[in-house]
């Protein structure tokens, strides 16, 4: 399926040499395959989890830099205009980002020379550099992990905060969740709410064009690409949601969003970085919502049990811990990285 | 016989004048349009920034003649997925169909120069681009005017005339 993604949605952006030489590796390897690294006059490499190899001109791979074809400034410009389905001038927005997203919800990282304007990034110009992040989405991450998230009193979500170190799964999770909360949980009284994503930097949804390109739930809008604070009071007025579902949130106007949003009624799910309850408990601005209980789920992930393990559930309002032990979201997720290793 | 003779000469001289004098009056006309098609795509890429093969399909709807063809060439081309660039998409359409057309080396050289930066480049610079090129246009449409007003009689007679002296000759 992976590789079936990687063929439809990732290769034709690809110049047309580079696209036979990553065609033509092994499906095992093609499977396996994290990121697409492309940096001018520097070899074309593909990052499989834990190594990264060069890929040669013969389409094979190798661990010699010095065997990789080498990726040409023509190379990156064409690249940039097939990503941009020859409309440079339509991805403006995304190179001031320094990312653009792709049908299917891949993200691509750009690097090259940043032009400022009063101090601001303005926009990218000689674009050298591409991250093609693959995405993989894993469905039923969150099936373990829902049921806490719903008062089986009233039927509602609660208000739920998911911390945990980068990379551990904290957007797979969420993106997980509001499929859940959206089409209801199958044998259950909960038979799902209206949710609304602000997805500021494209990773829950995936969007294309304003379209979800990640199946997140049916009864699930999302305002792609908007700034988190203004996002959430835009759905509120608007969409009428009953559940919103932001990333990472962090700056004072994000929690002053939060409390809004608690306030008007609407359950609130979202993320933030912190490896322990204390570390949120230090953050100033985030102390003021988890110190008065705002949030009544604390999930903390962590990679103790292999990636995507919740290290512990919190009660938000008594503090006191739900679980007794660590336990890993979902076996699909190893079972993925063994795949992948 | 002899006078059958006659005639089909008349006709084919007269017909041929009719020819040459029809690509003069066909080329301010194909100038117009393609002025007029360079203006919608510039509308939508400076106002409402639709990606390239969106808004070349909205030009290549806009009207019926053969200029529109190369449009949607290069929309085709370009949503293949076979990793055309849209200079390259463009060219291909123009090599197409430029020969169906009633234009110049000059204006070809004109629609070429469109093509190597089109998309490529961020939106003033698009629009920039898009207006030099319709500025371009003009000037060609202009001197297409004066060339039709001169010629298209001209050639009209002159087939007809042509047919008229040669039959004078054969009798």
């Amino acid at each position: 399926m992976i590789v079936d993604k990687l063929t439809e949605q990732v290769i034709p952006v690809l110049p047309p040499i580079i696209r036979g030489l990553i065609s033509n590796l092994p499906s095992d390897i093609k499977k396996a395959i994290v990121e697409i690294r492309l940096r001018t006059s520097k070899p074309v490499m593909v990052v499989i989890p834990s190594c990264d190899r060069t890929i040669t001109p013969y389409g094979t791979i190798s661990d010699r830099p010095s065997d990789g074809y080498i990726f040409s400034k023509e190379d990156a410009m064409k690249t940039l205009q097939l990503m941009s389905e020859g409309s440079i001038y339509a991805i403006e927005e995304e190179l001031r980002r320094g990312y653009l997203t792709l049908r299917g919800g891949h993200r691509v990282g750009l690097v090259g020379k940043v032009i400022l304007d009063g101090g601001r990034v303005k926009t990218l110009k000689h674009i050298s550099g591409f991250n093609i992040r693959i995405t993989r989405e894993l469905l039923g991450v969150g099936d373990k992990i829902v049921q806490h998230l719903i008062d089986s009193e009233t039927g509602m979500v609660y208000h739920t905060l998911i911390a945990s170190p980068p990379g551990c799964g904290k957007t797979t999770l969420i993106r997980d969740l509001s499929r859940h909360f959206s089409d209801g949980i199958k044998g259950s009284s909960f038979k799902g709410v209206k949710v609304g994503i602000v997805d500021e930097r494209s990773e829950i949804a995936g969007c294309f064009n304003g379209i979800p390109q990640n199946y997140i739930g049916f009864r699930t809008d999302v305002l792609d690409g908007c700034p988190k604070a203004e996002g959430i009071m835009m759905l509120i007025r608007s969409m009428s949601p009953q559940v919103i579902i932001v990333d990472e949130i962090g700056r004072d106007e994000d929690i002053t969003a939060i409390s809004e949003a608690i306030n008007a009624g609407v359950k609130v799910v979202t993320t933030v970085h912190g490896a322990t309850l204390e570390e949120l408990m230090e953050r100033p601005n985030l102390n003021k919502l988890v110190g008065r209980g705002a949030f009544e789920r604390i999930i903390i992930l962590g990679s103790s049990l292999g990636l995507g393990t919740v290290e512990s559930l919190i009660d938000g309002k008594t503090m006191k811990p739900l679980i007794s032990c660590a336990f890993p979201l979902k076996r699909i997720m190893e079972k993925e990285t063994e795949e992948m290793g | 016989m002899k006078l059958l003779g006659s005639l089909i000469l008349l006709f084919s001289c007269g017909g041929m004048g009719f020819l040459i004098a029809r690509n003069y009056r066909a080329r301010p006309r194909e100038l117009r349009a393609l002025k007029s098609a360079f203006q919608i795509l510039e509308t939508e890429i400076a106002y409402s920034l639709t990606s390239l093969p969106q808004a070349l399909e909205k030009v290549a709807r806009s009207g019926d003649l053969k200029i529109y063809s190369i449009f949607e060439n290069t929309r085709e081309l370009l949503i293949s997925g076979e990793g055309y660039t849209p200079a390259e998409a463009w060219e291909e359409g123009l090599r197409k169909y430029f020969s169906y057309l009633a234009l110049t080396d000059t204006d070809r050289e004109i629609l070429s120069f469109f093509g190597k930066c089109l998309g490529a480049s961020d939106r003033n610079d698009q629009i920039k681009h898009i207006r030099l090129v319709v500025e371009e246009l003009s000037r060609q449409g202009i001197n297409a005017e004066q060339e039709e007003q001169k010629n298209s009689k001209l050639w009209t007679y002159m087939g007809v005339l042509t047919g008229l002296v040669l039959i004078l000759l054969m009798y």
